[in-house]
């Protein structure tokens, strides 16, 4: 295996870890960004290039700028007091599941070798708009359910009497001071 | 070779996974959420490289990258929801709500 693509595996693993644990919500949402852009990496090095591409600037952009923005408008992450337990069981857990894992992966695929860049037929555009055209469709729908769930559930509910009666007289308070 | 990908994969998998099962705050949860789609990922990416097939399981993980997006904007939004009626971002305030 190739020694950057497994320290690079090794960092990552190091930063999920950070983005779990930090208590600083802001510093975990910048932990898991840094992770998918050493996903990215490990994703073009594996000549992947146009998922590398997604992951950078959707995953490692997009939604670390959503996380962020949620952060910064709850402001309520200290309010959560997370179990501490969690903190200490987990390094035991996580090296128990990994011998598990290293068991169970080396009896299932042992004897597979990458195909090589050779087998790589079409190009990739035939491939996304011919062979899969309607996923296209499909993503395209997932992301106008998207716009409409958001716009949805973040719309402006209406006032009720009471908050108006209460704005007009604020309002009102208002207008005297001047 | 393939192996030690597939156990970094596994590995993800599992640790977005314990973040979900033992965190509290809402936020973090979708964190754990996250982890666990790069660890989808790249055992996508892994099936393709094996079987030098990369257009095509590049085409699938656009897909699901797009799809994560969505969800997570669609989550994010619903937190925020949850933040305004209940005061907190502690999943188990979410248990008191009704209707």
């Amino acid at each position: 295996m190739d020694i950057v693509n497994l320290a690079l595996l090794i960092l990552m693993t190091g930063l999920a870890c950070a983005a779990v644990f930090l208590r600083d919500l802001v510093r975990s949402a910048i932990a898991l960004a840094l992770m998918s852009a050493l996903l990215a990496v490990v994703l073009y090095r594996l000549n992947s290039p146009y998922a590398a591409v997604f992951e950078l600037s959707v995953v490692a952009g997009l939604i670390t700028v959503l996380f962020v923005s949620v952060i910064a408008l709850t402001k309520e992450e200290d309010q959560v007091r997370e179990a501490r337990w969690p903190i200490y069981v987990f390094p035991l857990v996580l090296a128990a599941f990994g011998l598990a894992d290293l068991a169970v992966m080396k009896a299932l695929f042992a004897g597979y070798q990458p195909a090589g860049y050779a087998a790589v037929g079409e190009s990739f555009g035939a491939t996304l708009w011919g062979v899969r055209s309607l996923d296209i469709l499909g993503q395209v729908a997932v992301i106008f359910a998207g716009v409409f769930g958001v716009l949805v559930l973040l719309r402006e509910k209406p006032l009720t009497a009471r908050q108006q009666a209460e704005a007009e007289k604020a309002k009102d308070g208002g207008e005297k001071l001047w | 070779m393939v192996t030690t990908y597939l156990v970094f994969a596994g590995l993800f998998f599992f640790i977005g996974l314990f973040a979900m099962l033992t965190g509290r705050n809402m936020i973090r949860l979708l964190i754990g959420l996250e982890i666990m789609a790069k660890a989808v990922v790249l055992a996508f990416i892994m099936a393709g490289w094996v079987r030098g097939e990369e257009f095509l399981t590049q085409s699938y993980v656009i897909t699901f990258i797009v799809v994560e997006v969505s969800l997570m904007a669609v989550a994010l939004a619903l937190v925020i929801n949850a933040y305004r009626n209940t005061g907190s971002l502690d999943i188990r305030g979410l248990a008191r709500l009704k209707g």
